[in-house]
């Protein structure tokens, strides 16, 4: 088998399984017919709205980062949290990585993945070839996945209201809002993208000059690598 | 759509899969094209570091659960509380829908992590065909669920940060992080670690 | 096959071709791979996670503090697990543990004390509770309102042979001030009545420490209490150191009026005790001295002169005049100074049939300190001694008045060395002195002496001095600075001018003018010179002379009317208004923590729950509530101890007026000068700044519970 036969081939990262690769539709899906794992589901202008929604992401990441987060009053005493505070709050003496920790995992890695996100996607949103390295920072990004907690933080809030509803006052400040919605927009963005989709882009697209591209390789028409070798 | 089988496993057909991306290769390459990804057929000393991480998870969860995680300073009173004795309290003031989210969060997906991945290693590190209850599915099966459901156990952590920030009306009331955060953050990371060590593929290896 | 890590298994053996019979074969066994090289770097990790979890549990337990165990009555507020040990109010320790001693008979607290500060924990530390605790001295403990109790502890800065058991005190050491130590002396007092645990010893009224439960004395003729005075104020005390009761009102009859002494309202209602070095000389008190409390800061001064643990010389002397006057405790003077005290009065038949006769035998007491015999009576028979003195001097005894106003005599010492005494030491116990003629002066001679010297005085020149000096009264009493004096001292004023105005002052001059003209023509010698000035004297004390005018002279009821009028006056009006302030005091009181404490003091302890509640929540389920009742109750003790203190006014005003109706001849103290009233009215604002400022308190306290919480 020579390389190109291969690059028809792909195995489950999961179990190992070898498949050719299927010829899909837009919003069809490929599961691993041996443990079930989803492996391609292109989506129509997956590229734009991944980017469009990395980029909200990211500007939402500033507000909830630096917006206050939750306004506390009792019995005429306030105080007032943001997301900075909560990561602060282990900085005394030995618990000081733990801070960093916590500000790795909320704020640090999520947003570190959406840049990433953004850097590979950013320059094939128009067809062209993609930054140096785009392989590699697109591996990281699926690599940090399970370390960017933005959405645990948010539950964790949650449960840390419920602690303090009976004892004071809390409001939510923007920054809380602003979290919600990351949240959201962090999950829809996750979900938009096929990795298949954009591993061939990288894949195909290297060192082609930026702006050539035929018609059928516009992103907007998703999976055009697959559609040809059908 | 499901995929039709192929005729197996990339090993069986002598490649070798990415395990980010999952183009396949011959097996003399060692990086992949696509992602740059070192290219193993099966993850090298894959139980060994499932088996360190685990063990580092286990041995700093045990001060997690005897340390105070949350000390609550108030003129009232000085308190620290350990994990179980959190989800106790809030269950005592009846908020039982968080008390459970607490409680499994923070007891049940790590004590119930620990069985699994060692339950998955013990089954693959034995070899021929005796692996225990389970088929191939239900041990993959298993797998996803433990590398999807143990970053939840961050939660608690995240409360008492949320807390201790929150909470600091200097005299009336203070509450402050104890060094069973620290731990239990640390366990949460290395059992994290640990399931991703574990390379699922090894499930479906016959043999 | 492939290990399931991953490698390549070792390639298996070649198979040999059988072995030739002759020569066997060796088995061999692949190359096996050391397994620790296979090791992954990971397991440092786990490694290091148990290298430093064991360190960190090494350290917690190396660092445990020791465990001590201190016994209570009660474990009423202590809480195992979260119940504090604190000294110098920083937690050095938490009750691990609550049990019972062996027995059931007391509970038997287990403490973690802080390990840097175990060692300090030896044989002198003391522990007790601290819970909120409301008196009339104040709100302490408020702050464990909320922490719920906590044990305090005390102990010095060395670190001694370390103890494991304790007794814990029932209430806080008298002096707990941290390193603080005080002198402890014992009190003896006649009763308990006025004083109370916790009194405040004042020293020039500042309070300098306080007293302990008082408790009966071993044989129960006294009643002792242990007080501690604080160290800074220790060097104060002396042998020579008086302490007195200064419960409540003090009232003074005397020459220069009524005298009222209110001292702090803590010690008008829980009883104080103050004490004095006059005069210097005495030894350094030491721990455990006992001294007498005397009734009043008089008598206290008044014993300074005499050590009162010296015995006096008894003594007596047999009169046989009248000795109306005379009453036990009456004084006996020699040279115008207190020397001893009369103790008994009895009737003695002296003689035999028809010239049997009754004569009035008076025993009393005199220090030999007082007339220069101490050293000598200390070392000889202080009869002997007093013996010789009698005879040396021409000691006698007699009958002297004491008071002109109040007409009470007292006995007196006289001498003569040129006629010497004996002291007939035949009668047993109380060597008799010879007596002299009495030098009472009756009215009768008084007011003929005085009129005899009035006599002799131009009568124009009476009459202007009189009416000179009478003039300056109404010239007082019409002041508008006077009259703007309160209500009754106003009323007073307003009736010593209606007297002075009133006809029958006039008709008293009239008289005196008339005497005068008649005895002019007897008297021949005219005393001019000195006589001038004992007129204005006596014109001066007018009033005093009244007095004595009423006891003595039918001559004039009118006058006498007035007096009594006056006297009357004197009974109801300051009594009235001194039971009504009072009564305000005791209402005031009363609202702040009784009917008002109903309403305001639990009102703002709930509403700073409720705040604290809120923010708290349930965090500490009922603990914080019942220590707040407990506060109440406590409030409410408090209040229960006004409203007793309050019983207890009617019996001071009944003591005021007991003392007023004594002095009923004397009504000095209103028209010379009010002082009375000035006292009065100054006693009765302090009272009521007192009362203000508890309600001020307690307004502050409605308007910001936080400020009882935060302390700001």
């Amino acid at each position: 088998m020579d390389d190109s036969d291969l690059a028809r081939l792909r195995a489950c990262p999961h179990c190992d399984a070898l498949y050719r690769l299927p010829e899909l539709a837009p919003r069809e899906r490929a599961d691993c017919a041996r443990c079930g794992a989803t492996l391609i589901a292109p989506q129509v202008r997956a590229f734009s709205r991944s980017f469009a929604l990395a980029i909200t992401a990211l500007i939402l990441m500033a507000g909830a980062v630096f917006g206050p987060f939750l306004d506390l009053s009792t019995a005429g005493m306030q105080s007032r949290a943001s997301v900075l505070d909560a990561i602060e709050a282990f900085s005394d003496g030995v618990m000081f990585p733990l801070s960093l920790a916590v500000g790795a995992l909320i704020v640090v890695i999520p947003a570190l993945r959406l840049a990433l996100i953004a850097y590979t996607l950013g320059p094939m949103l128009r067809g062209g070839a993609p930054w140096p390295r785009a392989g590699q920072a697109f591996r990281l990004a699926e690599q940090l996945k399970p370390w960017s907690m933005a959405e645990i933080f948010l539950i964790g809030v949650a449960v840390a209201l419920v602690k303090v509803a009976g004892l004071a006052t809390v409001h939510p400040g923007i920054a809380f809002w602003a979290l919600c919605l990351l949240v959201l927009v962090t999950v829809l963005q996750d979900t938009s993208m096929d990795k298949e989709t954009v591993w061939h882009a990288i894949e195909t697209r290297r060192g082609k000059p930026d702006g050539s591209f035929g018609a059928a390789e516009r992103p907007t028409a998703a999976t055009p690598a697959m559609a040809k070798r059908a | 759509m499901t995929l039709h089988a192929a005729p197996g496993t990339a090993r069986a057909a002598g490649l070798v899969a990415c395990r980010s991306c999952g183009r396949v290769y011959g097996p003399d390459r060692d990086s992949c094209l696509r992602c740059g990804a070192a290219l193993h057929s099966r993850m090298p000393g894959s139980l060994q570091r499932v088996w360190a991480w685990w063990f580092a998870g286990l041995i700093v969860y045990i001060p997690a659960n005897i340390y105070p995680m949350l000390i609550t300073r108030t003129i009232a009173y000085d308190s620290e509380a350990t994990i179980l004795a959190g989800v106790v309290e809030l269950a005592g003031h009846g908020d039982y829908g968080v008390a459970g989210i607490v409680f499994f969060a923070s007891i049940m997906i790590p004590l119930s992590k620990f069985i699994a991945i060692a339950y998955l290693a013990l089954s693959i590190g034995r070899s021929g065909g005796a692996r225990g209850a389970m088929d191939e599915h239900r041990q993959h099966r298993l797998h996803t669920v433990v590398e999807f459901i143990g970053r939840w156990s961050m939660i608690d952590v995240f409360v008492v940060a949320i807390l201790a920030s929150l909470v600091q009306f200097d005299a009336i009331a203070t509450i402050n992080p104890g060094i069973a955060a620290v731990s239990f953050a640390l366990s949460v990371a290395f059992t994290m670690l640990s399931a991703q060590s574990f390379d699922p593929r090894l499930i479906w290896d016959e043999d | 096959m492939t290990d399931p890590d991953g490698r390549s298994a070792p390639p298996e053996p070649p198979r040999r071709p059988e072995p030739p019979p002759t020569a066997g074969e060796m088995k061999i066994r692949p190359a096996r791979e050391r397994w620790w090289r296979s090791l992954s770097p990971v397991w440092l990790i786990p490694i290091v996670a148990l290298a430093v979890s064991l360190g960190v549990a090494w350290n917690s337990y190396a660092d445990r503090g020791r465990l001590i165990s201190v016994k209570f009555d009660n474990a009423s507020g202590i809480e195992a697990g979260s119940t504090l040990l604190k000294y110098r109010d920083v937690t050095v320790g938490r009750v691990e543990q609550v049990g019972f001693s062996a027995g059931l008979n007391q509970v038997d607290v287990q403490i973690r004390v802080a390990k840097d500060v175990a060692p300090y924990v030896d044989q002198d530390a003391e522990f007790w509770v601290v819970r909120p605790e409301v008196s009339v001295r104040g709100v302490t403990g408020l702050d464990t309102v909320l922490s719920g109790a906590y044990i305090a502890g005390n102990w010095d800065s060395e670190q001694d042979e370390p103890k494991v058991e304790f007794e814990g005190l029932a209430q806080a050491p008298l002096i707990s001030g941290p390193g603080r130590r005080g002198l402890q002396v014992t009190l003896r007092m006649e009763d308990g009545n006025q004083i109370s645990a916790g009194a405040p010893v004042l020293y020039r009224g500042i309070s300098v420490g306080s007293v302990g439960t008082p408790r009966l004395s071993d044989d129960g003729s006294h009643v002792l209490v242990d007080a501690v005075i604080d160290e800074a104020y220790a060097d104060r005390l002396t042998t020579m150191t008086r302490f007195w009761d200064t419960s409540g009102f003090d009232v003074n009859v005397g020459s220069s009026g009524i005298n009222l002494d209110v001292r702090s309202l803590a010690s008008l209602i829980e009883g104080g005790i103050s004490f004095e070095t006059v005069i210097s000389g005495g030894e350094p008190a030491t721990p455990g001295q006992v001294y007498d409390v005397f009734g009043d800061e008089t008598s206290a001064r008044d014993s300074i002169f005499s050590n009162p643990m010296e015995r006096g010389i008894p003594l007596s002397a047999s009169f046989d005049g009248s000795v109306a006057g005379l009453a036990a405790k009456a004084d006996v003077i020699f040279r115008g100074l207190k020397v001893g005290e009369v103790t008994d009065l009895t009737a003695e038949a002296v003689g035999e049939g028809a010239a049997r006769q009754v004569s009035m035998l008076v025993r009393f007491e005199v220090q030999p300190g007082r007339l220069g015999l101490d050293e000598e009576a200390s070392t000889e028979d202080p009869v002997e001694v007093m013996a010789s003195f009698v005879r040396d001097r021409g000691l006698r005894a007699r009958l002297a008045t004491g008071s002109i106003l109040t007409g009470s005599l007292v006995v007196e010492l006289v001498e003569d060395p040129d006629d010497p005494a004996t002291l007939d030491t035949s009668v047993e116990g109380y060597p008799m002195l010879e007596s002299a003629a009495a030098s009472v002066q009756d009215f009768a001679s008084t007011s003929q002496g005085v009129i005899r010297r009035i006599n002799g005085l131009p009568i124009e020149e009476l009459m202007r001095s009189a009416i000179d000096t009478l003039d300056s009264i109404r010239a007082v009493a019409a002041d508008p600075g006077t009259r703007r004096l309160p209500g009754s001292a106003a009323d007073l004023l307003d009736d010593t001018r209606s007297r002075v105005n009133s006809e029958q002052i006039t008709a008293i001059i009239d008289d005196f003018a008339a005497t005068a003209a008649a005895a002019r023509a007897t008297v021949e010698k005219i005393e001019q010179g000195q006589a001038i000035d004992r007129l204005i004297g006596a014109v001066g004390r007018l009033d005093g002379i009244l007095a004595n005018v009423d006891s003595a002279a039918a001559d004039f009821p009118a006058i006498t009317d007035q007096v009594r009028a006056l006297s009357e006056k004197l009974n109801t009006i300051p009594v009235q208004e001194l039971s009504a302030s009072a009564n305000d005091l005791v209402q005031s009181a009363d609202a702040i923590l009784s009917t008002e404490g109903a309403r305001q003091l639990p009102a703002s302890l709930s509403a700073a729950l409720d705040e604290v509640r809120l923010f708290l929540g349930q965090v500490r389920e009922g603990g914080a509530i019942e220590n707040a009742n407990s506060a109440i109750s406590a409030a409410e003790q408090a209040a229960n101890a006004i409203r007793d203190a309050a019983a207890t006014l009617p019996d001071l005003s009944a003591r005021l007026n007991v003392l007023v109706s004594n002095a009923n001849g004397v009504v000095s103290g209103y028209g010379s000068d009010s002082r009375f009233n000035t006292d009065l009215v100054a006693t009765l604002r302090e009272i009521q700044r007192a009362a203000q400022n508890v309600a001020a308190l307690a307004r502050t306290i409605d308007r910001n519970p936080q400020s009882l919480l935060l302390g700001r």
